[in-house]
């Protein structure tokens, strides 16, 4: 079982098959027709004659709080069919095929579940501090 | 005033975080920065002066808390 971190989006180490069950199924919105969710696992890319085994995730915890509050904020007020944003992202080791990311978005139609999901991520991706170390399978590791 | 350093400008000043005192702006915290840690100077990163983003100069306070922010990169 995941330990939760002060912060509300973050957990350590990877998202697990029945924590990512648990948090869609949660998620249980009487007035919305369409659940959406992405995601986010670790690729094993070859990399410099080697492969990637697993990203090391730091986070400035404080400050994605603040952030993904605000992501959840500018997605409630441009679709206004959206009932409920979920966010969780890892922190610490997550290796190769494992999962880092979740994302899910209850809304009353499918569109406003795809579009607002698909806004949510490419969001975090750009405004939440969070950062990659790529652990290489020779030793070696990469910032991205 | 604290100054945190977050993804590789960890590795580049080996430490998570610092004390430093008689800083008057980001203008001379840069300066004192790239003297101590010349590779910081090749790197491209954001700072943000208790957890807002700050663009240009600003003037600093004993109690700010300063982090160095590269490029994020969740997911």
């Amino acid at each position: 079982m995941e330990k939760m971190d002060t912060n509300d989006y973050l957990i350590d180490f990877p998202l697990s098959p029945a924590f990512i069950a648990e948090q869609v199924s949660a998620q249980n919105m009487q007035d919305a027709g369409g659940q959406s969710f992405f995601i986010g696992k670790i690729r094993a890319d070859a990399v410099e004659n080697s492969s990637v085994v697993g990203i090391e995730y730091s986070t400035y915890s404080s400050m994605v709080q603040k952030a993904m509050d605000a992501i959840k904020d500018k997605i409630y007020k441009k679709y206004d069919d959206v009932k409920s944003v979920i966010i969780f992202h890892s922190i610490g080791l997550v290796r190769a095929g494992e999962s880092s990311m979740l994302v899910s978005v209850s809304a009353g139609h499918r569109k406003a579940a795809f579009h607002a999901l698909e806004d949510t991520v490419d969001m975090i991706k750009h405004e939440a501090p969070i950062w990659k170390k790529e652990l290489l399978k020779n030793g070696n590791h990469r910032w991205l | 005033m604290k100054i945190l350093y977050f993804g590789i400008t960890s590795e580049i000043t080996q430490q998570n975080s610092e004390e430093l005192n008689n800083i008057k702006n980001l203008y001379e915290l840069k300066k004192n920065l790239f003297e101590r840690y010349p590779k910081l100077e090749n790197i491209n990163f954001q700072i943000s002066v208790n957890q807002q983003l700050i663009r240009g100069d600003q003037n600093l306070s004993t109690t700010d808390e300063i982090a160095l922010l590269p490029p994020f990169a969740g997911g």
